[in-house]
């Protein structure tokens, strides 16, 4: 007796084998992957390491296994570890390995989110403190732009509302948020000075403040409301108003409020708007030293370093400068100094610069102007890293800390520092490949710069120093510009150029690669990708130096 | 006209940018004056806009911020401030009833017609250049009102010229509540170009809107009374809070006053009614340019009439305007002030006052009670402010002639006594000013010469002509919507620093 039965159990069999072959194989096969002998023990060996503001080791090595620091100091290279060297010439700066820097506000740009305000009844399009930084929101390329200045950790807080949402707390490695993410909801974000769209109310300053009052009363009033019916259903259902309740910890005192303040008034109001039992943290506004006494010891403030420009003065009888413009840009980079003597507690973001790298020149100018260094660097590690509940494992070069660092060759907080890599979770981001210099650029070229759509234009460049140690001007157009990052790697010139002075944003970099008295090579800037050619019409008479 | 004016400024602005002016002064550099625990003006003619009415060669005397003593031959103990006041007119300091001098961020909350909740308070330009200029003009007093879009505007700030101060310590705290209404064409939106028209368009429309609005406030109240207290609160939902309907109910228990805008007769009858239908007194109208139509009507009410002297005609509800309103409203009972309405104005209030002299020829003490004590005591605090009387706030001014004269100016300025405006020192100060302004270009051209092209309206905190978005704002032509097509082209915010 034959049943079809099993002949069909049979094929089934078959097939199930097959699939479960096949997907057997794909699982080995990334298993094996990942079992590749990846070292993930690293050991950064004979560098300055400065573990915290303040603290300095010389010649020391730093071990480094899957993503934590696993030793600092006089230690021994695990013999598993890959070994890093940095090759040094004599008269280069020693490679100087920092804590990674946290930027406590990174704002997601408003245009950057889907976020037409679509508003259901009982909901304000400014009131928005239910919104939470999504995966999707990612800014992949703020977090790269904020890897170049050194930046491993920020805090990233929605950028559009009265009440903005909730913050998240992420290291600035690849692999979005789901790779980064170490705190969500870590604080509310607001801010005053939104308007209504659709000419709605609010249109006014004092309606914003009016709609920002009411709405914390609404959300207290929800939480006592719903409490009550709870309690005793037998009355009348209240009324629902959808994301308030985002606010409860924040009226609990539970988490922090940070309210970007525009200037003094709006710091003033904001103090006396938010009550004193909620953890009231402010973005500054950069001319707190003008009524410095008025602000409370109890408030942090996460202070922008946008300094303003000199402003344009043609002679000492130039009555088109204002007083108040020429005070403020002399005392704006006392500031931060300022705050930190009177004891307001002071952390430092990019936020508000042309770009993350600016903050370096500009707190090297508040350093000048009184601003201890070790009270820069605490600013952007440890006391980031306290505010935001992480102490115990980031802004510190610590065993167990996560391997998050700034590997620069020499200081960091100077105009220009060269910020060769970071680490972020133990993974290397190599930003500048540099090598020991190989040519000596010095003396004056001729430069023609191949626009596109613009044509030729020509330039002098002007380099004088050493090989190791640079300055120099871009004359064009009868401007004389000055470099705000110049430096050699092997036989290749390297020039940044702040492109403000030609009047666009971010900056102007050109790349040279350098043979005798000729150059060529190209450049990028705000404008575009460009050629450039050269030819040394006058320097040094030496040949070639090698070091 | 004033429309016109305004335009042409933004025109001018445009092109003329870089001829801004920019006072040289900032209050947060401004240390609060000494307080002298006793001062003496000697033998001056002493107008106390009080019953004493004007003293020839008489002594005024300060102690502790407040007036000691008002006569003749009066003595003050070693070591007082002495002023010699020979030749020099003392009168109280100006107060003045009606202005949008030093808001930040807008006058108007312009959207919607009952904007009870939004207040002056909150917005307050501590570092407003008009303060100063008005403290030169003899002002110490000012009531920062909300501009005159709808029906029931924002809540008031009645300040002290305190230079120097910030937002809150320039708060005169002696001062009662206030909220701004306002009658006719601009909260029935007659000038508007709007494309979404809001409820009322109509001055019964708004009429209307007011009484509902109060019926509403007194139900809120009503719920919020019925709440259980102590723990069985828990259990029952308590109403919403409401910022608008709490502060119209504070209008409706009388700890809230009303400053109304209107212009015409009737409809200010109409607000009469409908205040005394809910048993409550107005506080003033402001502008109340048909006042003389209605001043026995507003006597008997107790409403006070804070007023133009002489603007006229500047839309359809304002042709019945006459400058001898505030003569005839003060004789038939009516307390009388005159107000500014206008920055500018503001610092030559003493003129306004001498225009109701020459219209209606009010005695000189009794006009100059028109620009002290009416407006004091219309915001509540003549018993504080406004007269040079025992035991009131030492807030004087010292005129170098007759108080009422184009030719008068003044020297110094007193706000519970400390000098917050002396002329001398003011002509002094411009020297180190101009020394500090040039030793910083030197430090700029040292560096370089400061950026090309950083000189425009953004760096400089420019704006207007000079003048920040507050300072141009006034309410007597309701700009509030001309404000939103001005800011299509001029950014009027770039005025403040960012």
């Amino acid at each position: 007796m034959r049943f079809p039965i099993p002949t069909f159990r049979t094929k089934a069999a078959t097939g199930l084998t097959v699939l479960g072959c096949a997907l057997l194989a794909a699982l080995t096969a990334t298993a094996a992957e990942v079992r590749q002998p990846l070292p993930d023990a690293h050991a950064l060996v004979d560098v300055r390491v400065v573990t915290a503001p303040g603290e300095v080791l010389d010649g020391a090595t730093l071990v480094i296994r899957n993503g934590i620091i696993e030793a600092v100091g006089d230690v021994d290279v695990p013999a598993d570890a890959a070994i890093i060297e940095f090759e040094r010439g004599e008269d280069q700066p020693p490679i100087t390995v920092y804590p990674g820097l946290i930027d406590p506000y990174l704002v997601i740009a408003a245009d950057d989110r889907d976020d037409a305000p679509d508003s259901p009844p009982g909901r304000h399009p400014l009131i928005r403190p239910d919104v939470t930084v999504a995966a999707l929101d990612w800014p992949a390329d703020a977090v790269e732009g904020h890897r170049r200045a050194g930046f491993t950790t920020a805090l990233i807080a929605p950028g559009s509302g009265l009440l903005r949402g909730e913050s998240v707390l992420a290291n600035l490695g690849d692999g979005g948020l789901s790779g980064n993410r170490l705190r969500s909801g870590v604080a509310q974000h607001g801010h005053l000075h939104e308007r209504s769209p659709d000419n709605g109310y609010p249109q006014s300053l004092m309606g914003s403040v009016a709609l920002f009052r009411q709405t914390l009363l609404d959300a207290d009033w929800q939480q006592r409301a719903r409490s009550a019916w709870q309690n005793e259903p037998g009355q009348a259902r209240p009324e629902w108003l959808p994301g308030l309740d985002a606010l409860a910890p924040v009226l609990n005192g539970d988490r922090p409020l940070v309210m970007e303040s525009r200037d003094t008034h709006d710091s003033l109001r904001i103090l006396d708007l938010v009550d004193p039992s909620i953890d009231l943290v402010l973005i500054g506004h950069g001319a707190e030293y003008q009524r410095l006494d008025q602000y409370p010891r109890t408030v942090p403030h996460i202070l922008t370093v946008d300094f303003p420009d000199a402003p344009d003065v043609d002679d000492l009888d130039d009555r088109d400068v204002s007083l108040e413009e020429l005070r403020h840009w002399r005392r704006a980079p006392e500031n931060p100094a300022r705050l930190l003597e009177a004891g307001v507690p002071v952390l430092f973001t990019a936020h508000g610069l042309s770009g993350p790298t600016d903050l370096f020149a500009r707190l090297a100018t508040a350093i000048e102007r009184g601003l201890e260094a070790d009270q820069a660097l605490a600013g952007l590690t440890t006391r980031p890293a306290e505010w935001l509940g992480i102490a115990d494992r980031a802004g510190r070069i610590q065993t167990g800390y996560m391997a998050n660092l700034v590997v620069v060759e020499g200081e960091l907080f100077t105009e220009a520092p060269t910020i060769s890599e970071v680490w972020i979770d133990g993974v290397r981001f190599e930003l500048a490949r540099l090598e020991p210099p190989a040519v000596d650029p010095v003396g004056t070229w001729a430069l023609t710069l191949g626009l596109p759509g613009m044509g030729d234009v020509d330039a002098e460049l002007v380099l004088t120093g050493t090989p190791s140690s640079l300055d120099g001007t871009l004359n064009t157009m009868g401007n004389e510009t000055p470099l705000s990052e110049i430096r050699v790697s092997g036989k290749q010139l390297q020039i940044r150029i702040d492109a403000s002075r030609f009047g666009g944003a971010g900056t102007i970099s050109i790349n040279m690669d350098i043979d005798g008295d000729r150059g060529r090579g190209n450049g990028s800037g705000p404008f575009g990708e460009f050629t450039v050619r050269g030819q040394r019409s006058s320097g040094p008479d030496e040949e070639e130096t090698r070091s | 006209m004033k429309r016109i004016v305004l335009t042409l400024a933004v025109a001018l602005a445009g092109s003329t940018a870089a001829a801004q002016y920019q006072p040289d002064i900032e209050a947060w550099t401004i240390d609060a004056p000494p307080e002298p625990q006793t001062v003496i003006v000697r033998n001056a003619t002493l107008w106390t806009a009080d019953d004493a009415g004007i003293l020839d060669n008489a002594d005024l005397v300060i102690e502790d911020g407040r007036i000691a003593a008002v006569g003749s031959d009066l003595r003050a103990p070693r070591g007082a401030l002495e002023i010699d006041g020979t030749g020099l007119h003392v009168t109280p300091g100006i107060i003045d009833a009606h202005s949008h001098a030093a808001i930040i961020g807008g006058v108007n909350e312009a959207t919607d017609i009952s904007t009870a909740q939004v207040r002056i308070e909150d917005v307050i330009d501590a570092d407003s250049i008009n303060i100063y200029r008005q403290l030169a003009g003899g002002v110490t007093t000012i009531n920062l009102l909300h501009g005159s879009a709808n029906a029931i505007g924002g809540q008031m700030a009645v300040i002290k010229l305190r230079w120097g101060a910030s937002p809150r310590e320039l708060i005169f705290d002696a001062a009662p509540a206030g909220i701004k209404f306002a009658l006719g064409e601009n909260p029935k939106q007659s000038n508007w170009s709007n494309d979404e028209p809001r409820y009322p368009g109509t001055r019964s429309g708004v009429a209307q809107i007011i009484e509902e609005k109060f019926q509403l406030a007194e139900d809120h109240q009503r719920a919020i009374e019925a709440m259980p207290s102590g723990r069985r609160a828990r259990d029952v939902v308590p109403p919403r809070p409401d910022l608008e309907l709490d502060a119209i109910g504070k209008i409706l228990d009388g700890s809230l006053r009303i400053h109304s805008h209107a212009y015409r007769a009737d409809e200010m009858v109409m607000l009469i009614e409908v205040a005394e239908r809910f048993g409550i007194t107005i506080g003033t109208f402001q502008h109340v340019l048909e006042g003389y139509k209605l001043a026995r009507r507003m006597a008997e009410h107790g409403v006070g009439g804070s007023t133009f002297i002489d603007w006229w005609n500047f839309k359809a509800e304002a042709s019945d305007a006459i400058p001898y309103n505030p003569a005839l409203m003060a004789e038939a009972g009516v307390l009388t002030g005159l107000h500014s309405d206008n920055p500018e104005l503001a610092r030559r209030m003493n003129l306004e006052a001498a225009k109701a002299v020459r219209y209606g020829g009010v005695e000189p003490h009794e006009a100059l009670k028109m620009i002290t004590t009416g407006p004091a005591e219309q915001l509540g605090v003549g018993d504080r402010t406004g007269r040079l009387a025992e035991g009131l706030d030492a807030d004087f001014v010292i005129w170098n002639g007759h108080p009422l004269s184009v030719y008068s100016r003044v020297e110094q300025t007193w706000v519970d006594g400390r000098r917050y405006f002396d002329r001398e020192t003011d002509l002094a100060r411009r020297e180190a000013l101009d020394t500090e302004r040039r030793e910083l270009m030197a430090m700029v051209l040292d560096e370089g010469g400061g950026d090309e092209g950083a000189g425009d309206d953004e760096a400089t905190g420019g704006g207007l002509l000079g003048y920040r978005d507050s300072e141009l704002a006034h309410d007597a032509y309701c700009f509030a919507h001309d404000h939103r097509h001005l800011h299509a082209g001029i950014d009027f915010r770039k005025g403040n620093r960012q």
